[in-house]
């Protein structure tokens, strides 16, 4: 294994078994960010994160409030500064910019509350919980998505073996890893909705 | 358990078989020996095991999971849903086996819609019948997110399969 010439990679190494430019964390490392655990992603948290360059896990929104910040005070140029509008926008920039700079603290707040609750063996509940983006999905679905809705008692076996008895007959189909009836299953016991 | 399946993890030339099973709960797991993941050299080795601990060994063939196109395939533009979704589920018995955290099994909105979207990507025949094919389209976050999911999969099931 050959760890990365680049500091900023300090916590990859190239992945020379696969060679795919994939990365592995190294393992002292990232238990310092993953609370020992290598396969969650943002801090267990990927609603409240996003680690678009691997390197560390950011709140995406607080960047963005902070550039708008920037943006506005570049704005505020030197000829404005003596009228009464150009006060105005600078005092309203700099109210920005203390929003920003609050929401920044507040992220960093988030991280560092959350790297020493994950370095306590916080739950996993406790990382999935609370502060989701709000930037939720529309459910994009087929129209055959409602041929055979999933019963809310039902476990994901008994919906799996109902849909494939009706499909197929009783026992007239494969079970198994990688099969109909177990992709059935398994998002039956997601939830199936 | 009703039936033992054969499941083969292949990472290069290197190829390593294991026994999947559900259990009465339909809960997926892979067979362990003191704590680890069982794996073989050979399905031959495999038949052998079955026979001496009177395992119902199943005639499907060898479901296999290939790493290193697993790989190529979610860096694709159009990937398949159905092997993602495939790969997922494997990752997620291993990591109930292993009792490791995989962020696949978080059963939050934004996972949940992403694994319902696979879900309904892969076509499966039993609900599509014959209606038109689904072909979602993914925007950034979610590419990302598949990515990160796939890639953990991929880490976890070398260090627990491939020790």
């Amino acid at each position: 294994m050959t760890y990365g010439d680049d500091p900023i990679t300090w916590n990859e190494r190239e992945d020379d078994l696969l060679g795919l430019n994939t990365y592995t964390y190294v393992p002292d490392m990232s238990a310092i960010m993953q609370s020992g655990n290598r396969y969650v992603y943002g801090l267990n948290n990927p609603l409240k994160y996003k680690d678009p360059s691997g390197h560390i896990a950011i709140v995406d929104d607080a960047v963005i409030v902070l550039i708008l910040a920037g943006g506005a005070a570049y704005t505020a140029s030197a000829a404005w500064l003596n009228s009464k509008e150009g006060q105005r926008a600078v005092q309203n920039t700099v109210v920005v910019m203390i929003d920003g700079v609050s929401y920044m603290g507040n992220a960093l707040g988030f991280v560092i509350n959350d790297v020493i609750s994950w370095g306590q063996g916080a739950s996993i509940s406790s990382a999935k919980g609370s502060k989701q983006s709000g930037k939720e999905k529309a459910n994009d679905r087929p129209d055959w998505s409602k041929h055979y809705p999933k019963q809310p008692d039902e476990s994901g076996k008994d919906y799996a073996d109902r849909v494939m008895n009706e499909k197929y007959g009783a026992g007239n189909y494969k079970k198994g890893p990688g099969s109909e009836h177990n992709k059935l299953k398994k998002w039956g016991d997601r939830g199936g909705k | 358990m009703d039936e033992v399946y054969i499941v083969s993890f292949e990472l290069e030339d290197r190829e390593v078989f294991c026994l999947w099973y559900s259990d009465e709960k339909g809960k997926d797991s892979l067979l362990k020996d003191n704590n680890r993941i069982l794996t073989f050299n050979s399905v031959e080795h495999i038949n052998a095991y079955c026979i001496k601990n009177a395992l119902p060994l199943s005639k499907n063939p060898t479901h296999k999971y290939n790493l290193n196109y697993i790989i190529l395939e979610i860096e694709n533009p159009v990937f398949s849903a159905d092997k993602i979704l495939d790969f997922w589920n494997i990752v997620e018995d291993i990591s109930r086996t292993a009792g490791i955290e995989f962020c696949g099994n978080f059963l939050t909105d934004e996972v949940n819609n992403l694994y319902d979207k696979l879900f309904f990507a892969s076509n499966i025949p039993a609900i599509r019948g014959n209606d038109p094919e689904y072909i979602p389209t993914w925007d950034a976050t979610e590419r990302e997110l598949l990515m990160n999911i796939v890639h953990k999969g991929v880490l976890m099931t070398k260090e627990f399969v491939f020790y």
